[in-house]
């Protein structure tokens, strides 16, 4: 068993994931929501809010009985050895390929944002470099650097917001019916597909304490990231409607730099930049640490330090030869990424639970 | 090119220089295995990326495989 100073509580861990959240939120939801629900857009975070009630539920359940162990212990206990060995091969695979693919996003949005014809090797060698650093000082130190992240974040979107508000038209919001329910539940898909990263935490359930208060954290959690799905999706809208929403690259980028308080205040986008880069940091962060943990269940490795060097080398040419335009990636994102994310994040923990109540093991 | 592949061949050598005396030292051989398996992924996917530089991406082979229209 790990010592407490090698663990984080579970408070950090969710602070973790909503840190790491914020970046495909802004990236990707907006978007993907306006052109499935158009004007309706904005009420996909409420049909996410149910699904992850239920995933934090799910979690609290397997936490019940496997006290100390990792998502890779619960899985191979309940559907066996081979089965579970399997599943979690299909993990590793869709864990480091969405490792490869933050990385290259955080580098073509840096240069599509504000460093246009930077080489883009430039920002990824320098990320990679401050998160080999970062990573040999631990999980710990990670969770604890993020508790001064995560406020200052949520700090500067509650500022951008206000600052939107001038620029809002609310009847952009409507008209709403009975019939945006089929929409809005398709366009769910998009903020469904990044609240699954809740269930990657337990990847490194063993060195989270007091997981008896998942259901507890984990419920204000869903409660939090509902409304800052909510408020992200309403100020674009309300900025400009949902047709430019769906049409643009980065709406949200677009929507901040429409602010303008007194014509004194402007050009606010670097901080979002900037922003955006310390959740970039955070979500590589997590999903090398997701990676290293299922390799160290897999091999039985007793550190896994001396791997995070070599990953990150390999993480650079992974970035490097997965995609050769930002058209790309978000075909990925969209057509492929949001639904292997769902089947892996929700419909494996559920059909894991479900065959651990038949089998008595939950 | 060949400038690329020496330096590209060097970084790895040199990360396998600094990591692997301190696994040697511990007697971890399975971390060993580990590092070298990965190490071999990462000459074969830096090789493929400093050789075939107009290649198409792994997306574009990925959705071919899958018969979807890029």
């Amino acid at each position: 068993m790990l010592s407490d100073s090698k663990k984080i509580s579970i408070r950090q861990a969710v602070f973790i994931f909503l840190t790491s959240t914020f970046t495909p939120t802004i990236r990707l939801i907006p978007a993907y929501a306006a052109q499935k629900a158009k004007q309706a857009a904005w009420l996909s975070p409420l049909v996410t809010l149910v699904l992850m009630i239920l995933l934090v539920l799910v979690w609290q359940a397997f936490y019940r009985k496997y006290k100390d162990n990792t998502l890779m212990d619960i899985y191979r206990d309940i559907a066996g050895p081979v089965a579970g060995t399997a599943v979690l091969v299909v993990y590793l695979l869709w864990l480091v390929v969405l490792n490869a693919l933050y990385i290259r996003y955080f580098a073509m949005r840096l240069v599509g944002a504000i460093y246009v014809n930077t080489d883009i090797r430039i920002f990824i060698i320098s990320m990679l470099v401050v998160v080999a650093y970062t990573m040999r000082s631990g999980l710990p130190t990670l969770a604890r650097f993020n508790e001064v992240v995560l406020p200052f974040l949520v700090l500067i979107f509650c500022l951008l917001f206000i600052m939107m508000i001038p620029n809002f038209r609310m009847d952009f919001l409507t008209p709403i019916s009975v019939r945006s329910i089929l929409p809005v539940i398709e366009a769910s898909v998009a903020p469904t597909g990044i609240i699954v990263y809740f269930s990657f935490l337990f990847i490194f359930g063993d060195r989270i304490n007091n997981k008896e208060s998942i259901s507890k954290i984990g419920i204000k959690t869903a409660f939090f990231n509902t409304a800052v799905q909510l408020s992200i999706l309403v100020s674009i809208i309300c900025t400009f409607s949902y047709r430019i929403a769906q049409r643009t690259q980065l709406p949200y980028l677009t929507a901040v730099k429409q602010i303008s308080v007194f014509n004194i205040f402007v050009k606010v986008e670097s901080i979002v930049v900037s922003v955006w880069v310390l959740s970039d940091f955070m979500i590589i962060c997590f999903f090398i640490i997701c990676v290293l943990s299922v390799l160290k269940s897999f091999f039985r490795l007793s550190d896994t330090k001396p791997l995070i060097s070599i990953y990150t080398v390999f993480l650079y040419f992974l970035s490097m030869v997965m995609a050769n335009s930002v058209f790309e990636m978000e075909r990925l994102s969209e057509d492929i990424a949001l639904f292997i994310n769902i089947l892996l994040g929700f419909v494996i923990p559920v059909v894991m639970f479900v065959i651990g109540k038949i089998r008595k093991k939950v | 090119m060949t400038m690329m592949v020496i330096l590209f061949t060097a970084v790895v050598a040199a990360v396998g220089a600094i990591e692997m005396p301190g696994m040697v030292k511990r007697k971890q051989v399975r971390e060993i295995a580990v590092f070298i398996a990965i190490a071999l992924l990462t000459l074969a996917i830096g090789l493929y990326y400093i050789l075939t530089p107009h290649e198409k991406s792994l997306i574009y082979y990925t959705y071919k495989l899958l018969g979807l229209e890029l």
